[in-house]
């Protein structure tokens, strides 16, 4: 990897001497060197070839300030309800006021600085194990910076009654800072649980947030996962995200891109025990010069497994969206099934969408497709609609939320789902003509 | 009442439709017979207002409104409807939040007040039981995995829903069996009124048996080059069109 800017990392470094010593101490070390080898990121990397972090490397980042104040009404857009259990950062520090989740029975909910802190054997073998951070300046950054967030262990029989919501508020200040997010998941044999996790922010100051998270999975797992992306119009949000899932369990992960300049998401899944499945799916809406970056990479490890990717990019204005989806079939992995795609509708003639699927594999009994399109919205459906009475805004309207429905209808907390639908049809252009039920 | 006046339109700079004059007076039924290729539905796709075509010559009124002048959707709402051959498939749409769309962006066109969700269902089983369709298919997609059949009840069903004055009918009749054509037949026949007109596109008499119309029009290559009652479909369905192809063939 090429070395862009000495400037950020002179400053990450004395950043990294700012937090006190402790049990995660040589993790931050490690994930310095790395970030310290590679350097910031440039478009000449693979896997930055289209996200364009130049102007973040020329950024000053600091910490925030510990002292901002968040009012629940604040809050309140981006909650999905207030029945559902959910744990508040602000600028990445915890808001024990906001937040309302508790452990409960078979499922622990804590704040990692707790576990860092009084617990640090329960992160063995577990915080940073499967989020890989040496090939990645944004997790290795994020990791080298980490001393909060979420870890929940639901134990092994045990199920999550509710969704937790895990909700990362950004305000930032007059100096741009940057924040780190870290949940960790880790779920026994035959458990099953929901987590969803919103990033947002209702501001125009600079942010980078780098939100990492990790899910484990046990046996006979039931694992959803769902990230919210709701940024402000000066954060860079850089995700990154690693399933790692054991015999027949299914994992899924579903990533909703709606707000932000730059929204990157690293997803990697390992399917590690057979039978197996691996759900990654992705909504994303460009407008403005947006730039939606997905990267995925699905690991076949063992064979019976199967993995579906499913990614939907709607761009409009100059928005961008690249895609590029990994499926590695390792050796003696057979009977592997792995389907991906990636559909992006181009709004404008300035919309611009980028497919790069690759395949690696080495085992001779798979079944592994990949497909890819990009296109306008169909002139057909569009004249039909038409001829019925429904006016172009309010058709095309119709025709965008049906593509991106898709995704939708497979989010399965009711509340996320409905917020995304909402938040979808304020952003189309015909929001007024559509009437918000069926 | 419906008036096409030396109507002219190509695609792609080809002349399709080469100066069409129809007028079909509310409470009556045409139908416009034809060979394959001689622009009928072309003509319906002209009326409804697909931008593909383009409109070169001549003009189109309904009840005294410029039809040429309105997008698709304001024709819908001054009163045009026209029944798809090929009824498009939107997968993503529900048949009725689709269906409701449509109805209240006509409705608030014509000033009407909208159709809440009650009114709006108690007018779908009225106007469902119409052509025999199963409501359940409204939860559907737009025309989502429907058999030919039910593709085209749901087209006369809409058309019943939308109230329109002037129906074009464009090739209802094909892939319908026996049955199905008895249905779709049937709701059209109640549709009929003082205040309606009827464009009835076909290639076949056999619909005709069932749709009687008032006055049949033949067209080829783009001109209606004969107009006669009811038994000028009897006598096309004994002698085909090619008599009367040859008759007009156009001098090259």
């Amino acid at each position: 990897m090429s070395t862009m800017t000495t400037a950020p990392q002179t400053n990450l470094a004395s950043r990294l001497q700012d937090i006190p010593e402790d049990a995660i101490t040589s993790l931050r070390l490690k994930a310095h060197e790395s970030m310290t080898t590679m350097g910031w990121p440039s478009m000449r990397d693979e896997a930055w070839r289209y996200t364009d972090t130049r102007t973040i490397a020329g950024t000053e980042f600091s910490s925030a300030n510990a002292d901002v104040t968040v009012e629940l009404d604040q809050l309140e857009p981006y909650m999905l309800g207030h029945d559902m259990p959910r744990i508040v950062f602000v600028d990445g520090i915890h808001q024990p006021g906001l937040s309302t989740a508790k452990s409960s029975k078979g499922v622990q909910i804590d704040r990692l600085a707790d576990v860092i802190a009084n617990t640090p054997d329960r992160l063995k073998g577990r915080l940073a194990a499967h989020a890989e951070w040496s090939d990645d300046p944004a997790n290795a950054f994020s990791t080298m910076m980490l001393t909060d967030g979420v870890m929940v262990e639901i134990a092994a029989g045990a199920s999550m009654e509710t969704p937790l919501h895990v909700i990362y508020l950004s305000s930032g200040g007059d100096q741009p800072i940057s924040v780190h997010p870290r949940i960790l998941v880790v779920a026994g044999d035959k458990s099953t649980g929901t987590v969803i996790e919103t990033h947002a922010g209702n501001t125009d100051n600079t942010i980078l947030n780098a939100p990492v998270t990790e899910l484990i999975a046990g046996d006979d797992v039931n694992l959803d996962h769902y990230r919210m992306v709701r940024e402000g119009s000066n954060t860079w949000h850089l995700g990154d995200l690693a399933m790692n899932q054991g015999d027949s369990s299914e994992v899924s992960s579903c990533v909703l891109a709606f707000d932000g300049p730059l929204i990157r998401s690293r997803m990697r899944a390992t399917l590690a025990g057979e039978h197996g499945n691996a759900i990654l799916h992705g909504l994303a809406l460009g407008n403005g010069s947006r730039h939606v970056e997905n990267l995925l990479r699905v690991n076949h490890m063992v064979p019976n497994c199967r993995s579906r990717e499913e990614f939907k990019h709607v761009l409009d204005d100059k928005s961008s969206a690249a895609f590029t989806g990994r499926i590695y079939v390792a050796e003696g992995a057979q009977k592997t099934d792995a389907v991906q795609t990636n559909r992006n509708l181009v709004l404008t003639k300035y919309g611009k969408a980028i497919a790069r699927p690759q395949l690696e594999i080495y085992a001779d009994d798979v079944k592994c497709t990949h497909g890819a399109t990009t296109g306008e919205l169909d002139p057909e459906a569009l004249f039909y609609l038409q001829a019925r009475g429904v006016p172009t805004s309010a058709a095309r309207g119709m025709l965008i939320q049906a593509f991106a429905g898709e995704i939708l209808d497979d989010v399965r907390p009711q509340a996320l789902r409905e917020q995304a639908m909402i938040l979808l049809r304020d952003r189309l252009p015909a929001a007024e003509h559509l009437a918000l039920t069926d | 009442m419906l008036e096409i006046k030396n109507l002219h339109a190509s695609i792609d700079d080809t002349p399709i439709l080469r100066g069409i004059d129809l007028t079909i007076d509310n409470g009556q039924v045409h139908s416009l017979m034809g060979p394959n290729g001689s622009g009928k539905s072309t003509l319906a796709k002209v009326l409804a207002g697909d931008e593909a075509y383009e409109v070169t010559e001549g003009s189109i009124l309904l009840d005294g409104v410029d039809l040429l002048e309105l997008d698709p959707h304001e024709r819908s709402a001054a009163g045009l409807f026209m029944a798809f051959q090929y009824p498009v498939e939107i997968p993503g749409v529900t048949m009725k939040y689709f269906l409701r769309t449509a109805i209240n962006s006509v409705r608030k066109y014509r000033e009407q007040p909208e159709l809440d969700a009650y009114e709006f269902l108690s007018l779908v089983k009225e106007r469902a039981a119409m052509v025999e369709l199963d409501t359940d298919l409204l939860d559907r997609p737009v025309n989502g995995g429907f058999s030919g059949g039910e593709k085209k009840r749901a087209e006369i069903f809409q058309m019943a829903m939308l109230e329109p004055t002037a129906c074009i009918l464009d090739e209802t009749d094909s892939g319908l069996d026996i049955d199905a054509l008895r249905i779709v037949a049937d709701g059209v026949n109640k549709m009929r009124g003082d205040n309606r007109s009827f464009l009835v596109i076909t290639h076949y008499q056999r619909l005709l048996s069932y749709i009687v119309p008032d006055v049949v029009h033949v067209l080829v290559d783009g001109r209606i080059v004969r107009t006669g009652g009811k038994d000028l479909a009897l006598e096309l369905e004994e002698h085909g069109y090619a008599p009367i192809e040859s008759e007009h063939a156009v001098d090259a």
